[in-house]
């Protein structure tokens, strides 16, 4: 499992530093809508993706995971929204996404450190916020 | 790919990794992306950054990547399913 991880990771990496995903010019070219063919790559990503699930799904065959393809199925939440916004927020400003900004130093651009240390800290800070919030949710339930 | 960021935090901080193969992952994904700048002649290492580089000098542009990638942080913890039955 950890190889066919590792495999598929450089593979992922492969094609985002190829596409140059990991160039800032590209993304917020994308972003206001001048390089529309980005958009097709994410749409040719997303149509392999979904017939093979699908198929493995139905197929109930073992994955490398050891056991059949479960596909979480959720309808649209509000922590999906909020989170979309802040998300795309962050991706509008930095140009990058968690997978293209670990590529970024990669190809040489140095300052994509600086997002990477961004994404470990807000993932941090989300989590600190919802500890806190479930401290303050237990400690009103106590009164 | 998010996940895989928790983990390898857990992994620096000396927590318990709960899932070893997203670790994996994040150094495949390094390791890929070295590769094509490898066959593409080598990382060619700057401190630019595009067009935000040429409206921003680099002691506005550092902070303002940080508080980009906070963001982005912040946000795709909030849509996963940490927040279930939290928030």
């Amino acid at each position: 499992m950890r190889g066919a991880s590792l495999g598929i990771g450089i593979g992922f990496g492969f094609f985002l530093a190829a596409a140059r995903l990991t160039d800032y010019d590209v993304i917020h070219n994308m972003l206001l809508l001048r390089e529309p063919d980005l958009f097709l790559f994410f749409g040719a990503a997303v149509g392999t993706a979904l017939p093979l699930l699908w198929l493995l799904e139905r197929s109930k065959r073992a994955t490398v995971f050891g056991g059949a393809l479960q596909v979480t199925r959720e309808g649209v939440q509000r922590k999906h929204v909020a989170g979309a916004l802040v998300f795309g927020t962050g991706w509008a400003i930095a140009g990058a996404c968690p997978g293209t900004a670990l590529a970024m130093p990669m190809t040489g651009n140095i300052l994509g450190v600086f997002v990477i240390a961004g994404i470990f800290g807000g993932q941090w800070m989300r989590e600190a916020v919802v500890a806190r919030l479930v401290r303050l949710r237990a400690l009103a339930a106590q009164i | 790919m998010s996940g895989a960021y928790r983990q390898v935090r857990f992994l620096v901080l000396g927590q318990a990794i709960t899932e070893t193969w997203r670790v994996c992952f994040f150094g495949g994904l390094i390791a890929g992306s070295l590769l094509a700048a490898i066959l593409r002649g080598g990382p060619n290492f700057t401190l630019g950054y595009g067009n935000l580089a040429a409206v921003l000098p680099l002691a506005l542009l550092v902070p303002t990547l940080f508080a980009g990638g906070i963001l982005i942080g912040f946000g795709s913890r909030w849509a996963e399913a940490v927040l279930r039955d939290t928030v």
